[in-house]
């Protein structure tokens, strides 16, 4: 899989990224705006080692939680989290699969989240509710940009 | 190895954490945070202007009100021989929530140290007190408000005879704050109003707060806690005003120049003898100079004397509303 893999990839991963920033902070559109630095790293991890992923993981976590200082950790944590989890589903079914690959962000994306919650220790404050009405709501949405910018990448790439 | 640098991050004082993080932000999303700024300063042009006109005349209302309390206040400290009492002074700045990211009471303000403020000042609405300053950078800063886990505050009732410690609760989902600490004899009513007490010298004294809606829980111990409505509500905080220091210059400032209700002549000569006063230099304020050009000295001490004393005499027009002693001219 390695070997389909050329620098476009990773431009498209750091558009991704970019992305995210802009809509979500540089722009003001906060939630309206999908997790697109939750999507670009559950793409990435799949093209990396288990141990590389996790340290992309982190260094993206800590851009993330910079702008929300005490989080930073969590933030960290859960994208290190992910970014080796996401290696690992490698193994587990091919990208060619658009419906385990849509099913591969919804569950990321709702793992990050649970991550959050629970390195923030928000879960014991604010009960599941939101873990459990809001958060698959955001998780569809991030696998639906996700799969769009994966066809649009695979169209020009 | 990646986990471990992140549960160190967790885990290690606040302080490096928050350092690393004005690193990030001050270096590899600056231009994010530049741009951030941007839309928000941009959207604030689109506002409902005649939400703000509405604002703006409740304000000039206000402060035509309290100019004939401010200038009995100011004489009587002076029979009492009392100093002038600083005025603080505020910075105006736009709220920006943080999306997600387990960050319930944690926003970020378009206002940082270049403009003025100071970590842990209070951000208070036109209703109320909404929090306070956490971390301070270049251009932006965090606070939390009530809302966060780790908001406390001391408050009062107005009548300073019941004390209690703020602190948030959620109830039936609902963000709330609890009296915590008051004492078993005193019983408050329903919708009293709370304000800070000023105690520990967090929030200054006197900042509303909330009102009672009920108690909490029984009556077991020697203590009540009562269930608090905040005034200012989440979707309330978006412009805000961070108190900064006590502010010299505001307690001469001629405020009916800001609200343009000041012939402009007067307001040049004004300006002219602020200037002085603000390099240092004494200014050529001679009263009966002033009287006869049509404008009154611009310190509070002259203009006590001054106003109820001498009417314009130079005024152009005579016609048309009165306020402060001049006739109101329509802004530019």
């Amino acid at each position: 899989m390695n070997g389909r893999i050329g620098w476009g990839f990773w431009v498209f991963i750091a558009l991704l990224i970019v992305l995210h920033f802009l809509l979500r902070v540089g722009l003001g559109y906060e939630q309206l705006a999908p997790d697109l630095l939750v999507v670009a790293l559950l793409l990435a991890a799949r093209q990396l080692a288990a141990g590389h992923a996790a340290g992309a993981g982190l260094a993206l976590g800590i851009l993330d939680g910079a702008l929300v200082p005490f989080a930073l950790g969590a933030s960290a944590l859960a994208l290190s989290v992910l970014g080796f989890v996401g290696a690992r589903s490698r193994e587990l079914f091919s990208e060619d699969n658009y419906f385990l690959l849509a099913l591969y962000l919804f569950a990321g994306k709702w793992l990050f989240d649970a991550v959050i919650f629970l390195a923030t220790g928000e879960v014991f404050r604010a009960g599941a509710s939101y873990l459990l009405l809001v958060s698959p709501l955001t998780a569809l949405y991030a696998a639906a940009a996700g799969l769009i910018g994966l066809t649009i990448y695979r169209a020009f790439a | 190895m990646f986990f471990g640098l992140a549960l160190l991050l967790i885990f290690i004082p606040s302080t490096y954490r928050e350092g690393l993080a004005r690193g990030v932000r001050a270096t590899v999303l600056r231009p994010v945070l530049a741009l951030q700024r941007g839309a928000v300063e941009q959207s604030v042009l689109f506002e409902d202007a005649a939400q703000l006109r509405a604002e703006r005349d409740s304000l000039a209302a206000f402060l035509v009100g309290q100019a004939g309390v401010a200038a009995e206040n100011r004489q009587l400290r002076d029979l009492l021989g009392l100093r002038e009492r600083l005025p603080r002074s505020f910075i105006p700045a736009e709220v920006i929530r943080i999306p997600g990211r387990g960050s319930e009471g944690f926003f970020q303000i378009t206002a940082g140290e270049a403009q003025g403020v100071a970590p842990g000042a209070s951000i208070v609405a036109a209703q109320g007190l909404v929090g306070r300053v956490r971390e301070v950078d270049e251009n932006v800063s965090f606070g939390i408000d009530w809302m966060h886990t780790e908001f406390r505050a001391s408050a009062m009732t107005v009548d300073a005879e019941v004390y209690g410690i703020l602190e948030p609760r959620r109830v039936d989902g609902e963000p709330l704050l609890a009296l915590t600490g008051t004492p078993r004899h005193v019983e408050l009513e329903s919708n009293a109003l709370i304000v800070s007490s000023g105690h520990g010298g967090v929030f200054p004294r006197g900042i509303p707060i909330g009102t009672v809606i009920g108690q909490e829980g029984g009556e077991e111990g020697w203590q009540r806690n009562y269930l608090i409505q905040p005034l200012v509500s989440p979707s309330e905080m978006t412009y805000v005003l961070i108190l900064g220091d006590p502010e010299r210059s505001l307690g001469g400032r001629d405020l009916a120049l800001a609200w343009g209700i000041r012939p402009r002549e007067a307001a040049e000569e004004v300006s002219v003898e602020s200037d002085a006063l603000d390099a240092g230099v004494p200014a050529a304020s001679d009263p009966a100079a002033s009287s006869a050009a049509g404008t009154q000295p611009a310190g509070p001490a002259a203009a006590e004397q001054e106003v109820p004393d001498e009417a314009p005499v130079d005024t152009p027009e005579e016609e048309g509303p009165a306020l402060l002693g001049e006739p109101v001219q329509p802004q530019e």
